[in-house]
């Protein structure tokens, strides 16, 4: 006599085996990979066959890489012609700090001695007045003496 | 099921060569259930040929949650239960004689050869009620949880083990009855 629990283990492992004629065999599979053939849509390409969900995420995908893409073009060429053509933004100076010695020998060299006066003269500006003691050709010479 | 998840995008790129693969490596499987579901050689090839033929068609829009295999099983147990329903009525209807007359559409090809152990299982749980032989067949041969079990029933879970546990029960009377004679 046997229990319940001996027939659902012998239930479970029987070697229940099948056996299928080859040849039958091989033509159902061949008649049922060619309905399968005839009916996928004509014209539907390999990613046609992709679920909408996942067509959407790679559309995305690539809208992303194209905007990184010209973002980093975009950037390079700014980088590279920014440091040629384009001075950064100079921040506003006081009026002593365009007075100081390494200042005034940079916008000499940069401008000579016109700029040199116009940068004098605007320096005044801020403090509302002109220097009268000190000319610029005294300070050239002296700028160029040191 | 990485590897099922790759087939069915082959499938859905058209690719016969793994609707082949698919048919070669689930075919026995699925005969395997259908034949102990419903005791009936020509019945479990048409339903399984049928399987196949709707996978054929409709693998475009195919997505899978779980294995390829459990979507068979799944499919096959879904039809087998819809031929019982139908062999049912036809019964109630007193149009089963006319049903178990050979026409040559039913005529069996015999491409298929079932063990003695597998036809000695199929006869004792045709015995069987046809939800108690579900539960048992697909818990114990499909490798299915009774949760699933009572969904595809449409009952609670406790139902569907029930249905499980007289199944048994009847097995062991069936098969001890046999051994003693």
């Amino acid at each position: 006599m046997r229990s319940a629990k001996d027939i659902e283990r012998s239930f479970r492992r029987a070697d229940l085996d099948i056996e299928v004629d080859v040849k039958r065999d091989y033509e159902i599979a061949r008649d049922l990979a060619d309905l399968h053939r005839r009916s996928r849509p004509c014209g539907t390409s390999a990613l046609g066959s992709v679920p909408r969900r996942m067509r959407l995420g790679y559309l995305a995908l690539a809208a992303v890489v194209l905007v990184a893409l010209v973002t980093a073009v975009l950037v390079s060429r700014r980088g590279s012609s920014g440091s040629r053509d384009v001075a950064p933004p100079a921040a506003p100076m006081s009026a002593a700090e365009m007075l100081t010695v390494g200042r005034l020998k940079a916008v000499y060299r940069q401008g000579g001695p016109d700029a040199l006066e116009a940068h004098c003269e605007e320096a005044a500006e801020k403090v509302d007045g002109k220097p009268k003691e000190v000319s610029i050709k005294d300070l050239i010479v002296e700028l160029e003496g040191r | 099921m990485l590897e099922d998840q790759l087939l069915i995008w082959q499938l859905k790129g058209g690719d016969t060569d793994a609707f082949c693969q698919v048919y070669r490596r689930y075919r026995t499987d699925l005969l395997r259930l259908a034949a102990l579901l419903l005791h009936d050689r020509v019945e479990a090839e048409d339903i399984v040929h049928d399987v196949f033929v709707s996978l054929a068609k409709s693998a475009e829009g195919l997505t899978l949650r779980k294995s390829l295999k459990g979507y068979l099983l799944t499919c096959v147990a879904n039809a087998a239960r819809n031929r019982n329903r139908a062999s049912q009525r036809r019964r109630a209807a007193g149009l089963d004689e006319a049903a178990t007359v050979p026409s040559p559409a039913r005529t069996p090809e015999q491409w298929v050869t079932y063990s003695e152990q597998l036809e000695r299982w199929s006869g004792a749980l045709a015995q069987l009620p046809y939800e108690q032989r579900e539960a048992v067949v697909m818990h114990l041969r499909g490798g299915v949880k009774f949760g699933q079990i009572a969904r595809l029933q449409g009952v609670s879970v406790n139902t569907a083990k029930g249905r499980y546990r007289y199944a048994l029960e009847k097995l062991r009377s069936v098969l001890n009855s046999e051994l003693e004679s």
